[in-house]
């Protein structure tokens, strides 16, 4: 879900007056997307970019003659100031102006207050990169995780940790957020069941800056462990990594996408040999490579992230629901969303079908080496293996 | 009822009524947050308003609120999905949201006390920062206690029950409630201790007992509008009560006006419409043929702006310290506060002991011995005269016999009974008066305020002066609606006595009341003293520079020179005594005449 994009903010804000949009008015053969999204406040990094990567997908599918080459796609944009109230209010408004699908901000908050709305007036309705599993039994049928689900990033690095041969973990949690609390929660749970075991877990503060209490636990045991699995991130990940080093501790540490920055191969050795995964990495050649490569010539700068990308196939994902389907009514598009069964999209495949609404999606694995991110491998986790969302 | 609040609530009546009739699920979700937020806006207005002191802490308490009243009225079976550790006592009831937010305002009002009373003791802006601590822990306390929490995760499930209607009754139970309180005599002593709470204690007002109540009040406002707001949006975690809407929050209220009720209301109403109405232009729009592009983020520049101009334009908000009532000129001010009664078995206390007894007070600033074992007795019926140089002591002297200011050795007695050092409160309800040497009134209150808030704070007996007597004792009488910081010099002075003479005092004292009069103001407020001793039979501490006005006026003058008494007697002894003209002129000049010198 978190990427370190503060420093792009600037370029984001640059470019909303990209997002044009026009006054919809609901027609039959017009394909609605009202997207309640955050562009300002602290989940404009996350929506924006999923947002851009939308509207490249939009664009692309008129120009196609729209969705299904009958629906003409229209997309009413609201900013939601990352503000729960607000969702709610704007969710209704979309509403009632005639949506099709609605599009929710990257948080659970705001994702259940207006996947809610959409729920109870039947909507198909997709978060940016809210990616809590149980938001779908908090909100029900109608409602859709878009981006890699916490539990499936956990999942996927456990299940290459255990391919390593590490057989014993240590996690550091923190309770501030569902992402920093419960995927590495996700990890153990997974690496547990693939026969390692997990021999300690810590917990850490936002910006607490001296990790030494946490190093000292994890550099007494012993033997330490094989690997260190945590998603925190900037500017926690760094302090912790260098003080584990600087401890001695040369174990494995696995992280999830929220290290997924330029930050991370800037600190040299000690992040060396960083495992991370992320919703896609550009190899040379993919679908992802040639997507980055169009925002370029769209946007005019390099894509630095995935939620472009998730953005983009999230467009796809509903156009494939309406070919399904074959009409825009909202039992019959959620009906086909979740049917959806190895679509190909620009960071490899995504399957609804029989997920309850957590997609399997491709997952990234890479590896800092040599002072440069290295994909390790691509892979979509086996649904057997996940375990029950907290 | 006042008619501004009657004016206030039925403009909220008919917005929520057309809302209901004619409005789509959109608008009424808009109109009720809209309330609820009036709710919040309008409770920490009462502690703004009421105690000066602004609080970062409210949210925390309008949180607890939010998760009482969601763990009363969730389904048991979703509640125990999302928080299985709840103890049974809270996980296997299911209560109506009416009962819940009851109860949830009677938890909340208990917490407030206790948090009030340990805030109360704070002034200024170590309260505020305590109340950003409050804000901090709670948070913490919310992320981590997840026996009563889901921790940073939602709770949702929550019955959404709030319609425009019930919305907009709790915002005209909180605008009454908070009108009504601004008025009470609590609500009055509390914004005379937001003026000037040394002044406030020394009008006999319990300065911290006050601002206890006005935050215990506050806080079961916020706890209204934290029930409601989970009764509307149904989902919400930590993070939605934190810094964000601490600062939307106060924002509304510095744009309205933070020390009026009315300016609450108008604070969240400009706010709302200038959001909602720049919002619906953020994605672009064509106007003639001509697009405008989407500018998202205009929302947020424009409340922003709106918060700018107000600080620059207008510091104390739209409405400043005014209520609707005050501009509709129809409208008189309140008029009804009244002195509590003594008891019987008060007033048939000892009589014959009227005394205020110094003994042997010594006070030091670090190295400097400002009073060194001085003694001194005030009797009823009489003026004592306190003169010295410039820096002999005489105000430190008035601070430690009023209980404004601590003291290294000594006793101060008042009618026999020793008082308590740094307790201005007790001295006033003892019978101590006092006014000051830089005026201290309670500024920006009417002068009829003035006097009835130190009337209500100390009770008397049935027959004490009123508020219309006292004022025309001081030849105030008919500028009742004046405000204090408005009033001429003589008449700031004039009204301090009136302040105090409204406490029923027994002792006057009286810090260089004539300072800066003319002559004419002079003899007006001499006319004033010397009936208050003749008529009233008080006993009148008088510190002036005016030596002939003193050695007129007084009984018996007492001199001080470097913390230490030299002379106490008649004011002919004093004139003759040769130490007090050395005090006055040097060792050397000790052959001149003080007379002559107080003549110039």
């Amino acid at each position: 879900m978190i990427f370190s994009a503060f420093a792009r903010t600037v370029g984001i804000s640059a470019c909303t007056s990209c997002l044009l949009t026009t006054a919809a008015v609901a027609q039959d053969d017009v394909l609605n997307i009202g997207f309640a999204v955050s562009l300002t406040g602290y989940l404009a990094p996350y929506d924006t970019p999923t947002v851009e990567g939308a509207k490249i997908a939009i664009d692309e599918l008129n120009a196609a003659g729209g969705a299904d080459g009958k629906f003409k796609i229209e997309s009413m944009i609201r900013d939601v100031r990352s503000d729960t109230v607000q969702t709610s209010i704007v969710v209704q408004e979309l509403v009632d102006a005639g949506a099709d699908i609605i599009v929710l901000p990257c948080d659970d908050d705001p994702a259940i207050a207006g996947g809610l709305i959409a729920q109870d007036a039947g909507i198909p309705s997709f978060s940016t990169c809210a990616t809590n599993a149980s938001l779908t039994q908090a909100i029900g049928e109608f409602y859709f995780v878009n981006y890699v689900a916490d539990i499936v990033q956990g999942a996927t690095l456990a299940q290459y940790a255990r391919e390593q041969d590490l057989s014993t973990a240590y996690l550091l949690v923190s309770p501030e957020t569902t992402y920093t609390g419960n995927l590495p929660e996700y990890f153990g749970e997974v690496f547990t069941t693939l026969g390692g075991a997990v021999v300690g877990k810590g917990t850490y503060s936002f910006g607490q800056q001296d990790f030494s209490a946490e190093v000292t636990r994890i550099a007494n045991l012993d033997p330490h462990p094989d690997v260190v699995m945590t998603s925190a991130y900037e500017p926690d990940f760094p302090a912790f990594l260098r003080q584990l080093r600087s401890a001695g501790v040369m174990s494995a540490v696995y992280g999830s996408d929220g290290i997924d920055s330029p930050t991370t191969v800037s600190l040299g050795d000690v992040s060396e040999g960083v495992v991370f995964s992320n919703a896609g990495f550009p190899v040379e050649g993919s679908p992802l490579a040639a997507f980055f490569a169009k925002y370029n010539d769209v946007y005019g700068q390099p894509l630095t992230n995935s939620f472009a990308a998730t953005g983009y196939d999230m467009i796809l994902v509903i156009q494939e629901a309406a070919r399904v389907a074959g009409s825009l009514e909202g039992a019959a598009l959620q009906q086909a969303v979740s049917e959806i069964d190895g679509l190909n999209v620009s960071t490899g495949t995504i399957t609804y079908a029989g997920r309850n609404g957590i997609p399997a999606r491709s997952v990234s694995l890479n590896q800092v080496s040599n002072g440069a991110v290295v994909h390790l491998d691509t892979r979509v986790i086996d649904a057997a293996l996940l375990p029950a969302s907290k | 009822m006042k008619p501004g609040v009657i004016i206030l609530a039925v403009v909220c009546l008919v917005i929520a009524g057309l809302t209901t009739v004619f409005a789509g699920p959109a608008i009424s979700n808009t109109v009720s947050n809209f309330f609820i937020v009036v709710v919040l806006v309008v409770g920490l207005g009462v502690h703004v308003g009421n105690s000066g002191i602004v609080s970062f802490g409210h949210p925390a308490f309008m949180a607890i609120a939010a998760y009482l009243t969601a763990i009363l009225v969730l389904p048991v079976a979703r509640k125990k999905a999302l928080m299985p550790n709840l103890p049974d006592i809270l996980g296997d009831i299911s209560l109506n949201p009416v009962v819940a937010i009851m109860i949830t305002l009677i938890f909340l009002a208990l917490i407030g006390g206790l948090i009030g009373l340990a805030i109360s003791r704070l002034n200024g802006a170590s309260a505020t920062i305590a109340t950003l601590g409050l804000l901090i822990i709670t948070h913490s306390l919310l992320v981590g206690g997840t026996t009563f929490t889901r921790g940073a995760q939602a709770v949702y499930g929550v019955p959404k029950v709030v319609t425009p209607l019930i919305a907009a009754g709790a915002a005209i139970a909180a605008i009454i409630l908070a009108d009504w309180f601004k008025y009470s005599r609590w609500g009055l002593v509390a914004r005379a201790a937001r003026e000037d709470a040394v002044a406030a204690a020394a009008s006999g007002i319990s300065v911290q007992r006050s601002r206890a109540l006005v935050f215990t009040i506050s806080i079961a406002l916020t706890a209204l509008g934290g029930g409601l707001f989970a009764l509307h949006l149904g989902v919400f975690s930590p993070k939605e009560f934190y810094f964000n809407l601490t600062f939307s929050l106060l924002a509304m209220l510095i744009v309205g006006g933070g020390t009026s009720t009315t300016g609450a209301v108008a604070g969240v109403a400009i706010i709302t419409l200038l959001s909602e109405g720049l919002r619906r232009v953020e994605p672009g729009f064509d106007i003639g043929g001509v697009t405008v592009p989407a500018l998202f983020g205009l929302t947020t520049i424009g409340t922003s702006l709106a918060l700018i101009c107000t600080l620059y334009l207008r510091p104390e908000g739209l409405m400043g310290l005014k209520e609707l009532d005050d501009h509709l000129t129809w409208v008189r001010p309140l008029r009804g506060y009244k002195r509590k009664n003594l008891s019987r078995a008060a007033l048939s206390g000892p009589k014959h002991l009227r005394l205020l007894e110094v003994h042997g007070i010594t006070k030091r600033y670090g190295g400097v011995t400002a009073l060194q074992d001085v003694s001194l007795a005030l009797n009823p019926n009489e003026i004592l005269g306190l003169i010295g140089p410039n820096g002999s002591g005489k105000s430190t002297f008035l601070s430690c016999a009023s209980g404004i200011q601590a003291f290294d050795e000594g006793t101060v007695q008042v009618n026999g009974i020793a008082m308590r050092q740094s307790d201005p409160t007790a001295f006033a309800h003892a019978g101590v008066g006092r006014t000051f040497q830089n005026i201290r009134l309670f500024s920006r209150l009417s002068v009829y305020e003035n006097v009835a808030a130190a009337l209500v704070a100390v009770p008397g007996a049935a027959d004490a002066p009123s508020i219309a007597q006292i004022l025309s004792r001081v030849n105030l009488a008919g500028m009742d609606d004046r405000i204090a910081e408005t009033l001429s010099y003589g008449q700031q002075r004039r009204l301090e006595i009136a302040r105090a003479l409204a406490t029923c005092p027994s002792f006057l004292l009286l810090d260089e009341p004539a300072a800066g009069m003319n002559s004419t103001e002079t003899a007006e407020l001499a006319n004033i003293i010397c009936s208050l001793r003749d008529v009233d039979g008080l006993g009148i501490l008088l510190i002036d520079h005016d030596l002939p006005m003193i050695l007129r006026l007084s009984n018996r003058v007492a001199v001080l020179n470097e913390g230490h008494l030299i002379a106490v007697g008649s004011p002919a002894e004093i004139r003759e005594n040769p130490k007090v003209t050395a005090a006055y002129f040097g060792e050397r000049s000790a052959d001149q005449n003080l007379e002559a010198y107080t003549a110039t």
